[in-house]
């Protein structure tokens, strides 16, 4: 009997700490959270805002090391402007039907003299892999606080090509603002 | 001819104001069909931003027509002419100006509801509401819409008894609002 609780530990335990590794908690968003851009068509500004996503982040101030793994449904983009959204989530930009989903990875991290980080990560976009770095600030707290800004440069992932790439009318770049406030994965 | 009404004829200012409102709304009206079936393209916007544009240039030329019409006389209909076709004319040019205000007001206001700014020729005439109303979005569309069905049959009707007044009574009431015309035969 002894024997089968040790050999039941013996093989239980590795399978816990598979399932569950040691290190930084692992944190999803809560109430509170949002992922906007903001970019300007022919000198008028505008932003808009990603309904939903999905975030799965580990991250330690202490040593700047951590995981980051966000999912987002393109179709959730709004820029309180249906005309605006119908060709923002058509063939031309997101492409939504063909690719519902964009992915923002990353594993490496910096600390900055100012006290915020840089994630050295990827977004994974219609298709396309690129580097994009998320600077951001990290308030600890049982239910962490992340506030991050990064600089996403629409044409390297195909966004608006052809009939749209005038980026004296449509800029290049899309400011992208992302406050996620964060409690413990269940 | 002078620039002023008369009781007798138009002066050129409501004639120059009507023939201008002709070309433009019919160019509206053509356009405002094709352009929502046009690709998403910047093409696409920037002829919306001209129908916006056009729109209000009828709605100021109608209200510029009305407040010269109101100030100034107006030539009167023929001599013996029905009662029922008084009414009918009367009934006729009310239903023209007020589908003139209606139909670009409510394209004004789908246009707000929309959450667009308001654009004048590169202009910004009104900054954009901040969100979208749907609610006033629907109704402003249909009235856009059915306004100019409604226009369409009123022209038909306007253009028909100015014909009718040119080749059949032989009278002067479509010269005097085109007067290039020679008298029917």
């Amino acid at each position: 009997m002894r024997f089968l609780l040790a050999l039941t530990l013996a093989f239980a335990a590795p399978l816990a700490l598979a399932t569950s590794p040691p290190g930084p908690v692992r944190y999803s968003h809560a109430a509170g959270s949002s992922l906007g851009f903001a970019s300007s068509y022919d000198g008028e500004t505008f932003d808009g805002r990603f309904a939903q996503f999905t975030t799965d982040i580990a991250f330690d101030p202490a040593s700047a090391a951590g995981r980051f793994d966000v999912m987002i449904q393109l179709a959730s983009a709004g820029t309180e402007n249906d005309e605006r959204d119908e060709t923002l989530l058509g063939a031309d930009f997101f492409n939504a039907t063909a690719m519902p989903q964009a992915r923002y990875q990353a594993t490496a991290f910096r600390k900055l003299a100012d006290g915020r980080f840089v994630a050295d990560g990827t977004l994974t976009l219609r298709g396309i892999t690129k580097p994009v770095p998320l600077t951001f600030r990290w308030t600890a707290g049982s239910t962490p606080k992340l506030e991050g800004t990064a600089v996403v440069k629409r044409l390297e992932f195909g966004i608006g090509t052809g009939d749209w790439d005038d980026t004296e009318v449509l800029p290049d770049a899309v400011a992208v603002t992302t406050t996620l406030v964060l409690q413990p994965k269940p | 001819m002078p620039i002023r009404n008369t009781t007798e004829r138009w002066g050129h200012l409501s004639i120059a104001l009507h023939w201008i409102t002709v070309v433009v709304i019919l160019s509206l009206v053509v356009v405002g069909f094709v352009m929502e079936d046009l690709p998403n393209t910047p093409f696409k916007r920037d002829v919306y931003l001209l129908h916006k544009s056009f729109g209000l240039t009828v709605l100021a030329l109608t209200a510029l027509r009305l407040g010269w019409r109101l100030v100034q006389p107006t030539p009167a209909l023929p001599e013996g002419t029905p009662a029922w076709q008084r009414w009918a004319a009367h009934g006729g040019h009310l239903g023209l100006y007020g589908l003139m205000i209606a139909i670009p007001a409510s394209g004004w206001a789908y246009n707000w509801a929309s959450n667009f700014a308001t654009p004048y020729f590169g202009w910004t005439l009104m900054e954009r509401a901040g969100a979208v109303d749907r609610e006033l979005k629907a109704i402003a569309g249909v009235v856009h819409e059915w306004g100019v069905y409604a226009l369409l049959a009123l022209l038909v009707a306007h253009a028909g008894a100015a014909f009718y007044h040119h080749y059949q009574l032989k009278d002067a009431v479509l010269r005097r609002m085109a007067p290039w015309l020679k008298p029917a035969a």
